[in-house]
């Protein structure tokens, strides 16, 4: 997928159709009712700010591999607020929107939202539960969601294709966790498992493998083990 | 052990080309079918143990470094253009 016929794109694209708790977080989840923080000066800069706590959709913005540790969630993750895109002032194309990120018909009602990539806060990983998570990206939203984040750092503009190549192994291993988990197995076995040395791929590990793009076997491995 | 080889599809067939010599080898249509290769698509090919891993070719490959949380990609030159224009979007202030 190197170009899309429709800007932004569809629901369609941009969301798994479905998600269960099985699912790892993973980059661009949205959850709601999640507490935001905000330090608004108090006037003078010698004095601690104003400090506002909002409750509100956000979505997470930590790259997978600094949202866990040892396949467990870091305590303290980053989130940015998911604004209303139509008071945004967006052009109908999106041109000059660099510092948003598309969320389409987010919550099945026809309008779309958006990150707002320019604002972030940490928060603590207890308040992203899976009961609170709105949408996860797809493997093109997450693409999608990652040009949009480099557009908003750097302005420049990287294609799908290359981002989306690069990040097919994650992609590959988030998809094997949910089946772990789905299995009925310990979440926080599965890192363990993947770093392990298997004489079916001459030695290296599986995650050596699958970043080799050998997910077919690594899965099949996997399912014998479960 | 990887090889870096050239070939061109004529599925069912494949027409490999290293250091000036070419052969044909056979593919299943089925395996070409599912890629979406055609005719004079370019591939790259590398064997990974006892497994032919085939790469479509083209200039946006990524080269990686590293594995695990440790990995990064070099995202070639050529897949990166500069924002087109000014931002439309309003500055930040506090009610955001």
């Amino acid at each position: 997928m190197t170009a899309l016929a429709e800007w932004p794109p569809s629901a369609d694209t941009f969301y798994l159709h479905a998600v269960t708790a099985h699912r790892p977080l993973f980059q661009g989840d949205v959850f709601r009712d999640v507490p935001f923080t905000k330090a608004r000066s108090a006037g003078n800069p010698d004095r601690d700010p104003n400090v506002v706590i909002e409750r509100r959709m956000v979505a997470l913005l930590g790259y997978p591999c600094d949202i866990y540790n040892d396949g467990r969630l870091v305590k303290v993750q980053t989130v940015a607020p998911v604004v209303d895109a139509t008071k945004m002032g967006i052009p109908p194309d999106w041109d000059g929107a660099f510092t948003l990120a598309p969320l389409p018909d987010l919550l099945g009602d026809g309008n779309t939202y958006a990150v707002d990539l320019r604002t972030a806060a940490n928060i603590d990983a207890s308040y992203l539960t899976t009961d609170r998570r709105v949408r996860a990206l797809s493997e093109d939203g997450w693409a999608l969601f990652r040009q949009r984040t480099i557009l908003c750092d750097t302005r420049a503009m990287i294609e799908l294709a290359p981002l989306r190549d690069f990040g097919s192994p994650l992609w590959a291993e988030i998809e094997l966790w949910q089946e772990w988990n789905e299995a009925g197995q310990d979440p926080a076995a599965f890192q363990p498992w993947l770093d392990t040395h298997d004489p079916h791929f001459g030695g290296f590990t599986r995650r050596s493998a699958l970043e080799r793009r050998l997910s077919g076997q690594v899965r099949n491995l996997m399912r014998l083990a479960l | 052990m990887d090889q870096s080889l050239g070939f061109m599809t004529s599925a069912p067939s494949v027409r490999v080309q290293r250091n000036g010599n070419s052969r044909v080898l056979p593919i299943p249509a089925d395996l070409a079918r599912r890629a979406h290769a055609d005719l004079r698509d370019i591939y790259d090919v590398e064997l990974v143990g006892e497994d032919i891993i085939y790469r479509r070719h083209g200039a946006h490959q990524v080269s990686t470094q590293g594995t695990g949380g440790g990995r990064i990609g070099m995202i070639p030159t050529s897949a990166v253009t500069p924002a087109p224009q000014r931002s439309s979007v309003p500055p930040l202030d506090w009610d955001f």
